[in-house]
């Protein structure tokens, strides 16, 4: 198991460079120059020269690429952001914890109500309650999460008064952003529970279950959802992603400062390091919330957990 | 013959369901609405006067008017015509780019296969849409611009399903006999591989239709899009993000429309995937 | 006089699916005495799988409905059960065998597990002991103790049956339904898995519902043999009954289909045409529209069951007087 972790690990590490190879070309082939963008119109030929020179503007492509992963890999640098001057990992890893609270409680509430509710549905079929949630479920899939979160915002902070509409100042605050980025992904993990746990049920491991007396609650969540629980959590990492990624509209929608509002004022900044750093450091995010997800498969399937273990010997 | 009983049955299937039947009527309606948009709005898109911001719903000014005065049901039956030029044509470059990408893949020995699948492991490794915010970061805000930002983030999904089909019709029985009548690749790819791998196409496009347009609303929204006063859906919530205590009108109708936009989009193409796979119904 | 286990009195069994109504299950009589295993024969759709699910209780409803009759299994009325009770009685006096081994058992559960769970559910047992217990299953069954913390996709055809079979006696049920348990395996390891259950069944005093539609199965195994055709029981005697005096026209279609190794055929026999649609069943006889006796009478009406003998029933006028004949003659 631990032979396979750390082979996934160097695996990571290709595709990581490659991250970095395409955030670094699109930001070279980004129009404007950023010594100009800092320094203001105003500045003199003199002052943006030096700034270029400084800052390492003026090396070819290529050049630029390697001293930028050379600095990630012996320094752990990731760059210096034109705006503060501060190193890049510093500044990202400083509002990291926002995101990653909000991801974690999204991610909770998405698969918490997502298995539940697919669930309930597979088992009522057809039933009002199937129904209903299918409606939900669609309309779920179908709103983009920022308006979403200005409604929840409407509701439940202007009309009703019962929550904080933005900032990040205690639990309360992240009830709403939590509920706004895990519902859509809710929404789709409970529409592939329901047609997984609906395909599981006819199998007939699942008649041999009642054949043997035992209860159809048991049956439903021992025999059933863990075999559909497969699928079930590839879903679950693909809409991890999703959530990164919609981390960025909602910290924007809510006023949290975490990563994916950093990386859009750094792209209104034109502070390329920052934005290269942020994209980089999201999808390594990403890439290992993916190897937690494989792992959790040899857990649960047991082809790939005797396929390693047969590895072993 | 054949394949014409095949689509009418298709059809017939798909016509049976109530929801894709629905699905297909709020669509042809926002159709007609981007169509004869100039017919149905009854002002323009940019018509500012001081003396009516800021009007709640009523008989005059439908959907409310903003904080220029604009009417907003106006704005949102324009920003249909742009919602959805940019789900089509969007949904189109990722079409082509993934399709060929993934065609090429499956069907040009190892070589190909790893280089490609290796080059969309790293696009897939990245959050999609910080993809797309980084691709039009990139490219600066436009139009066309975004599409081609939404077009390329989606586009290793498609050269996914697309390589992922032609390799399991390649390792199909029939394909294996054509070849031994002695068909050519050509022949072969157009007689088996195309129309066979045409049924996932067809469903992963018209369910990334509804996709595309959430991102370019998405991309406005953050203001990396399409740029004001254009009546994009994102680009209005945006900019009534400022209002939104005071004026709720301003944030509800544009969101309603991508929302009964994609919703009619999904609705089609689930109803796609259960009529072309019979198989995958309950 | 050997006592009875069960007795099917006057099954029906309907699905409703998109307002059409499969008669799976018409009016099915049968008995079954201790120690007894009774063949169930018939073709694909013909119902058996139905009335095994009926007996278990595991029709799933909706669509499935129980329309009318009567299970009496040791002298109660299953029907008349609730929920619990029947789970009590499932897996533990009843247990069943369903016929693909390849997806009868839970793919992410060990097999020791799988074995161990019916015991716990019926029997008063530590975890470990169910384990004990559940590794002795699998000894008995022809498996070594040792592998039951292995996963069914370890295991071949034969030996996933093995341990299905294993599941299903491990609380040493009065009665086993085993529906088509050979049907899927590989024709070499048919007869050791048939020898399995027949040397089981004898050394735990079994009953048994063997449902199969190969005759040599049922020559190998049962003492009572019932045919179905499309929901119904149409011929139903001993085996000895069946095989030397079957005269519905449908038992000896299905015997002439047979190839015979004694007799020198120049083509196998089948049977014309197809099984009726279930949804719509015709008015008369269902197996008129295939019977080369057919008369307008049997399109009109369904003749009644007939008593043969004491222990010889079938549902055709046509049989039921070439019966007699032959027997006056002889």
């Amino acid at each position: 198991m631990a032979k396979y972790i750390l082979k996934r690990l160097l695996m990571m590490l290709p595709v990581l460079l490659g991250v970095a190879f395409v955030v670094f070309t699109l930001m070279y082939i980004t129009p404007g120059d950023p010594a100009k963008v800092i320094l203001g119109e105003s500045a003199t030929p003199e002052a943006i020269a030096a700034f270029r020179q400084e800052m390492g503007l003026d090396n070819p492509f290529l050049v630029r690429f390697f001293d930028y992963v050379k600095g990630i890999i012996f320094h752990f640098d990731f760059g210096t952001s034109y705006q503060t001057k501060k190193p890049v990992l510093g500044e990202i890893l400083s509002r990291f914890p926002d995101t990653v609270t909000l991801a974690a409680l999204s991610a909770l509430v998405a698969v918490v109500v997502g298995v539940t509710l697919g669930v309930i549905s597979a088992v009522k079929q057809y039933s009002l309650f199937d129904n209903l949630a299918s409606i939900i479920g669609l309309l779920g899939v179908a709103m983009p999460n920022f308006w979403m979160g200005m409604m929840l915002v409407l509701i439940f902070a202007v009309y009703l008064r019962w929550l904080p509409a933005s900032g990040t100042y205690g639990p309360k605050y992240w009830i709403l952003p939590s509920l706004t980025l895990g519902f859509i992904s809710a929404a789709s993990i409970m529409r592939t529970t329901r047609s997984q746990m609906l395909e599981v049920i006819r199998q007939d491991y699942i008649d041999t279950a009642r054949a043997k007396g035992q209860d159809e609650m048991v049956i439903i969540l021992r025999h059933a959802l863990r075999n559909a629980m497969i699928p079930i959590i590839t879903v679950i990492g693909i809409q991890f992603g999703q959530m990164l990624g919609g981390s960025v509209l909602v910290e924007t929608v809510f006023s949290i400062p975490g990563v994916g509002r950093y990386m859009i004022d750094a792209i209104k900044a034109r502070d390329y390091p920052v934005v290269q750093g942020t994209v980089l450091f999201l999808s390594a995010c990403f890439s290992f919330v993916n190897l937690g997800v494989d792992i959790l498969y040899t857990f649960i399937d047991p082809k790939m957990k005797t396929m390693y273990a047969k590895k072993k010997s | 013959m054949k394949k014409k009983s095949y689509w009418m049955g298709v059809w017939e299937r798909f016509i049976k369901n109530r929801m894709a039947v629905l699905g297909i009527v709020i669509l042809t309606c926002l159709i007609l609405c981007a169509v004869f948009a100039p017919y149905i709005a009854p002002y323009g898109i940019d018509d500012q006067n001081s003396k009516t911001r800021f009007i709640a719903p009523c008989a005059e000014f439908l959907f409310g008017t903003d904080n220029f005065g604009r009417d907003i049901f106006s704005r949102v039956v324009y920003g249909a015509r742009i919602s959805l030029q940019v789900g089509l044509i969007s949904v189109a470059v990722s079409c082509v780019i993934g399709g060929v990408l993934g065609a090429i893949a499956a069907f040009y020995g190892t070589m190909a296969d790893n280089i490609i699948m290796r080059a969309l492991d790293v696009l897939m490794a990245i959050p999609g849409m910080v993809l797309a915010v980084a691709i039009a970061a990139s490219l600066g805000p436009s139009l066309n611009n975004m599409m081609i930002a939404i077009g390329l983030g989606h586009a290793p999904g498609f050269a996914r399903i697309v390589r992922a089909s032609v390799l399991s019709i390649k390792e199909q029985e029939y394909v294996e006999a054509s070849r031994l009548i002695g068909d050519s690749d050509f022949v072969i790819i157009m007689k088996h591989i195309i129309p066979n791998s045409l049924a996932p196409m067809i469903v992963q496009a018209t369910l990334n239709v509804g996709r595309s347009v959430i991102s370019a609303a998405s991309l406005s929204f953050l203001g990396l899009g399409i740029q004001p006063p254009t009546p994009e859906w994102g680009a209005m919530l945006s900019a009534s993000r400022a209002y939104l205590r005071d004026y709720w009108w301003m944030t509800a109708f544009p969101g309603l429309a991508i929302l009964l936009t994609v919703f009619s989009l999904n609705l089609v193409g689930d109803g796609l995937r259960d009529a072309l796979d019979p198989k995958l119904k309950h | 006089m050997s006592e009875t286990i069960l007795e099917i009195k006057n099954l029906t069994i309907h699905y409703v699916v998109d307002k059409e109504t499969v008669e799976a299950v018409n009016n099915v009589n049968l008995q079954i005495n201790k120690g007894e295993t009774l063949g169930l024969v018939g073709e694909t759709g013909a119902g058996k799988t139905t009335l095994a699910k009926g007996i278990m209780g595991i029709i799933p409803n909706p669509p499935g409905k129980i329309l009318n009759g009567e299970i009496i299994f040791e002298g109660e009325n299953l029907l008349k059960k609730n929920k619990k009770e029947m789970q009590a009685i499932r897996g533990e006096k009843i247990s069943m065998i369903f016929q693909d081994p390849m997806t009868a058992l839970n793919p992410v559960m060990t097999v020791g597990d799988q074995i161990a769970e019916v015991i716990r559910l019926h029997e008063h047992v530590s975890p470990k002991e169910a384990t004990d217990k559940a590794k002795e299953m699998l000894e008995m069954v022809g498996i070594p103790g040792q592998r039951a913390s292995e996963y069914p996709h370890q295991f071949s055809g034969g030996m996933k049956q093995r341990v299905v079979i294993a599941i299903a006696l491990a609380c040493r049920p009065e009665l086993l339904i085993a529906d088509e348990p050979t049907t899927a395996l590989d024709v070499t390891i048919q007869m050791q898995v048939l020898d399995l259950m027949n040397n089981l069944k004898k050394q735990l005093g079994t009953s048994m519902v063997l449902i199969t539609h190969d005759f040599g199965v049922v020559a190998e195994m049962c003492e009572k043999v019932a045919i179905m055709y499309a929901g119904e029981v149409v011929e139903y005697g001993t085996a000895r009954d069946i095989f030397n005096h079957g005269c519905h026209p449908y038992t000896r279609g299905l015997f002439e289909s047979l190839p015979s190794l004694n007799e020198d055929q120049p083509r196998l026999k089948p049977i014309v045409g197809l099984m009726p649609d279930p949804t719509q069943l015709p008015v008369g006889c269902n197996f008129a529209p295939r019977c080369p006796y057919c008369t307008d009478a049997c399109k009109e009406r369904k003749s009644d069951m007939v008593n043969l003998t004491e222990t010889h029933q079938v549902k055709c006028d046509y049989a039921v007087r070439k019966f007699r004949e032959e027997t006056d003659n002889g």
